[in-house]
């Protein structure tokens, strides 16, 4: 196989990544919130709003929420970068973005919506004072790609934050495993009706890198004052790193 | 003495808050203005408001089938969230094993009681019978012409006529109009606005002389309750729904209002704001 990549526990060509990711969130996206509501126990919110203080929307910042998916961040921020700021929406799956699109106008925001990709941005560089990424860097390709291309687009002084699963206290890995491949599998089958789909949510946790690589890959693609805030015992980890 | 100057001070700032709440207020200045229409008072559906996204599919002539939550299905993830959330902490503070036992109890609960209201909810249409009718024949309804529904059918629309995407537009030109009006570009306002209209809004950026504001919308729900063509006009009257808070240091309000929409028939302009009716 031809630069093969991971897609949870399976080998693929790195080129059919993308496609399987999509096709991955095309099946959930009508469930979506719904799920990370039962799977997390509402702790996502929480989690979303942590990551939102570490990354201190200012009014007039210009911040970009890649993989921005139902919106649930760029909301918040929408609202801490008035007046005179913006929030961009970017995701690379159309039916997550028109459905993160229209949340953000039901709160009353303008926000603009790209469908891009993040290892491709759309932006010149220095462009955004913030750029944050929840639960969507685990499903990029490639990670180091994707994160130099977001440090591109900061300004100098610009912050990227990261909210994504992370490496578990050790104690609770055991049960954390049982929770992962049992419970959510067969959660998924009987809410999104796709015990497949939240398998690959569960493998593709397993791949992600740990707190500390993940820490190093984000100083390699040029960040600087790299730190990480473990959540929930490090099932949830917030990495923010700023460009000098 | 304490507490005579703590109520001093809250009586103060009260007063400085109302001051103002009282100077700043949306496009129109919250009252009704331009032209009005006939149109019910009350919200068109008899169920509260629900975001566009998924109270706009009935109007559309042919939606995408997606299959809709039931009322209670809606607040499972609330209720999930709230109930079960709380739980986490003794979850991660006791033993790992006994956690995540009580985790899948948890789980397993979360999941029947969403299948039992997800059935319930699609029971919900049959019960309508009609006396003297085999159980075989009675049809339920459509929502859009469910009993307390006004909401005109998809009949009424000129071909067309996407609402959903109509709908998006009028949101986000909602928006844009109160940033415009905050900021007292009077151009951009003059843009989306009939000349009638527009004079009346004028005065009210030439009277704030310069002061400007912050209209933040909290939340916004946009629904069709009216569509006619008069002559050579077609008219669209939305009624635009949520919370407003019109100074920085107001508590938020609801708010209701009809915008009357028109249009010239031989398409030579777009959509352009004719009146805006105030439904509280």
């Amino acid at each position: 196989m031809k630069d093969p990549t991971d897609f949870g526990y399976e080998q693929v060509p790195e080129a059919d990544k993308a496609r399987r990711v999509g096709a991955v969130f095309d099946r959930v996206a009508e469930r979506y919130d719904l799920m990370n509501d039962l799977m997390s126990l509402g702790l996502h919110r929480l989690w979303k709003a942590f990551a939102i203080s570490i990354a201190r929307p200012r009014p007039g910042d210009r911040i970009l929420d890649v993989a921005s998916g139902s919106a649930d961040l760029a909301s918040s921020i929408g609202r801490r970068v008035m007046p005179g700021g913006q929030v961009w929406l970017a995701d690379i799956n159309r039916r997550m973005l028109e459905r993160g699109r229209d949340r953000v106008l039901d709160d009353g925001l303008l926000a603009p919506a790209v469908q891009c990709d993040a290892e491709r941005l759309p932006f010149p560089a220095e462009y955004f004072d913030c750029v944050t990424v929840a639960f969507g860097l685990r499903n990029m390709t490639h990670k180091d790609r994707a994160l130099a291309e977001m440090t591109r687009v900061l300004k100098p002084g610009g912050r990227l934050v990261i909210l994504e699963f992370s490496k578990v206290w050790k104690p609770l890995e055991r049960a954390y495993d049982f929770y992962s491949f049992r419970v959510l599998p067969w959660l998924g089958k009987q809410v999104a009706g796709d015990a497949a789909a939240y398998r690959y949510l569960a493998e593709s946790i397993r791949m992600h890198p740990d707190q500390p690589t993940l820490a190093g890959m984000l100083e390699r693609a040029g960040l600087s004052r790299v730190e990480v805030f473990n959540l929930a015992a490090g099932v949830v980890a917030v990495h923010r790193g700023y460009r000098i | 003495m304490r507490r005579g100057l703590i109520g001093l001070a809250a009586f103060v700032l009260c007063g400085m808050l109302a001051t103002e709440a009282a100077d700043a207020a949306r496009l129109g200045g919250a009252r009704s203005s331009g032209v009005q229409r006939s149109v019910p008072k009350t919200p068109p559906t008899a169920t509260p408001a629900k975001p566009a996204q998924q109270q706009a599919a009935p109007n559309q002539a042919a939606p995408a089938a997606q299959p809709q939550p039931s009322g209670l299905a809606r607040w499972m993830p609330m209720l999930g969230g709230l109930a079960l959330g709380g739980l986490l902490g003794y979850l991660f503070a006791g033993n790992g094993m006994g956690g995540i036992l009580l985790l899948v109890l948890l789980a397993v609960g979360a999941v029947l009681l969403f299948r039992m209201f997800a059935r319930r909810g699609a029971q919900s249409p049959q019960p309508i019978q009609y006396a003297g009718m085999n159980q075989g024949t009675t049809v339920a309804p459509p929502p859009a012409e469910a009993p307390g529904a006004v909401m005109p059918s998809a009949a009424r629309f000129p071909g067309g006529f996407d609402a959903a995407s109509f709908l998006r537009g009028a949101k986000m030109n909602f928006v844009k109009l109160q940033l415009a009006n905050d900021q007292g570009k009077l151009d951009d306002i003059r843009e989306f606005t009939t000349d009638e209209m527009f004079e009346a809004l004028e005065r009210d950026v030439i009277g704030r002389h310069g002061v400007g504001q912050q209209t933040d919308i909290e939340s916004l729900d946009a629904q069709v309750v009216d569509f006619a063509t008069e002559g050579q006009q077609h008219w669209v009257s939305v009624r635009f729904s949520g919370r407003v808070r019109e100074a920085a240091e107001a508590d938020p309000v609801d708010f209701a209002e009809v915008w009357n929409l028109v249009k010239p028939a031989d398409g030579s302009s777009g959509w352009l704001l004719a009146g805006i009716q105030q439904m509280h």
